[in-house]
């Protein structure tokens, strides 16, 4: 990553964590499957 | 008869069909509209006028023949610039994709739209690669909103909607990812539909996160969301995530009133993060519609993350060989965004993954119960051209992700969804609200909006002052 976009970058970053982190505590089973893409 | 630029695709159709007037004429009426409108709105970023006067002319000869010259006849219509339109580049919006050879055949859904009559008359301004929802975009310059050309006309569907918004044509075609439709519809006062997911062919589109894309039309009219969604269904080979699922015509329902319909206002999260103009113009809605309360959803922040998290992951995929090559020809906006989506862990896409079967396994349970749940579809009307930030519930964000707060949890799962224009008394701007169905249940969607389009509730006036 070219420096001078580091901070832009690290700001996006920053903000997709804090966006993140209530899905990254929401209890999955094992068993959870991902979504289909789509159904052949 | 004549046709102004205050004349919906249904009103014009008929015309043309009756041989009240020329499709030709039309054709004519509208690129003059384009000419004028154009310079200070930055809609169209190409205009297709010989193509467009020869397609009204052919128009017109199967009216002088007496035949049935289709359900759109001379409507003429623009499309997002990431449609394929024979002989342009298909710009999506960015400056790199100039360098691109033109298109060869044009998107599925302009040749279904044509077929029916309609007469495309170019290509719209839009965010770069979808990845907005302001209607700003570096290198081609910001789409004005024609309420107020100081304010935002939202996006990516930017273009497009302010081209129907100030009469330019009645109907565009835009694409809505996380709610590029539905925003500028609610910020230009637009009726605007966004399909179940893989209910119309993307085939000759370019892609922006291909498990969240959809495409569908911004209109002034209900009737005209429903008259070009009938033009539009059916099966393309070129888009795999098509379903299977043999759409029918909603044309003939849209009138059919709300009676039986069990119809809800979503509280929790979206009664939060909003400036009065939208709580109030959801008030009116769910008042007009004597609509339930109390219904609140689980996992809506989740689902917002997670759609947030497949967006700018997906998204970082398709362009990576792009940012590596080209970092300096995107939008600084649009590349810092990417770049941070190349670098987001995989375990926390994959649980995004597996978050939206669950919440879409939870919304099929609700929708047995609910047949409509309102929502807001913005957290406010449109914002001037340059803000970059709001604060919402005392919290000041980002402006640009965070306008799509409330559709972003909705495209995630794939619900059909019509955007209703609403003008709370004494603000001046419209904002909209969201009417959302099951999975293929465009026809109640289409009738909620049609109702409270009768009902003088939602409007999509020609912007003032924009009379040619």
């Amino acid at each position: 990553v070219a420096d001078e976009h580091r901070p832009g970058v690290l700001t996006h970053l920053q903000a997709a964590r804090r966006i993140a982190a209530p899905l990254l505590a929401w209890p999955l089973s094992d068993e959870a499957e991902p979504a289909p893409v789509f159904c052949p | 008869m004549t046709i102004t630029g205050h004349d919906d695709a249904a009103t014009i159709a008929a015309a043309v069909r009756r041989g009240e007037v020329s499709a030709l004429a039309v054709t004519e009426a509208s690129l003059r509209r384009i000419a004028a409108l154009n310079p200070p709105l930055n809609a169209f970023t190409a205009v297709t006028a010989s193509r467009a006067l020869e397609r009204a002319a052919r128009v017109d000869a199967v009216v002088a023949q007496g035949l049935d010259p289709g359900p759109l006849a001379g409507v003429p219509f623009g499309v997002k610039n990431l449609f394929d339109v024979v002989g342009l580049a298909t710009l999506a919006g960015s400056k790199i994709n100039r360098a691109h050879p033109a298109a060869t055949e044009d998107a599925f859904l302009i040749r279904r739209l044509e077929a029916a009559g309609a007469v495309l008359v170019g290509a719209q301004n839009m965010g770069e690669y979808a990845y907005d929802f302001t209607g700003m975009n570096a290198h081609d310059g910001p789409s004005r909103n024609p309420h107020d050309p100081a304010r935002m006309a939202g996006g990516s569907s930017g273009g497009s909607a302010t081209a129907v918004a100030s009469g330019m044509v009645p109907l565009s075609l835009g694409s809505d990812t996380n709610g590029s439709i539905r925003v500028p519809a609610s910020l230009c006062g637009l009726f605007g539909l966004k399909p179940t997911y893989g209910r119309l062919s993307r085939g000759g589109t370019f892609p922006f996160v291909a498990s969240l894309d959809h495409l569908g039309p911004l209109a002034r009219s209900v009737t005209d969301l429903a008259l070009a969604y009938d033009a539009m269904i059916g099966p393309d080979a070129n888009d795999p995530a098509q379903t299977r699922a043999v759409a029918a015509p909603v044309l003939g329902q849209i009138g059919d009133g709300i009676d039986g319909l069990r119809i809800m206002r979503a509280g929790g999260y979206f009664s939060t993060q909003q400036m009065p103009e939208a709580t109030h113009a959801l008030d009116l809605v769910a008042h007009s519609l004597s609509a339930g309360t109390g219904l609140i959803l689980d996992g809506v922040t989740e689902a917002r993350a997670a759609a947030y998290l497949i967006t700018m992951t997906e998204a970082a995929a398709l362009h990576l060989n792009r940012l590596r090559e080209r970092a300096g020809d995107f939008d600084p906006d649009v590349r810092d965004r990417l770049i941070a989506g190349a670098m987001v862990p995989a375990a926390w896409v994959t649980k995004a993954q597996k978050f939206r079967a669950v919440f879409a396994a939870q919304m099929r349970q609700v929708f047995q119960s609910v047949d409509v749940i309102l929502a807001p579809a913005t957290p406010c009307s449109a914002p001037l051209i340059g803000q970059r930030d709001f604060v919402l519930d005392g919290v000041t964000m980002p402006l640009r992700p965070s306008m799509g707060i409330f559709t972003q949890p909705i495209s995630f799962i794939g619900l059909p969804v019509v955007a209703v224009p609403v003008w709370p008394q004494g603000h001046g701007m419209p904002v909209a609200v969201q009417v959302i169905t099951a999975a293929g249940r465009e026809d109640l969607a289409l009738r909620v909006a049609r109702y409270l389009e009768q009902a003088g509730v939602a409007k999509a006036p020609v912007a003032q002052g924009m009379t040619v």
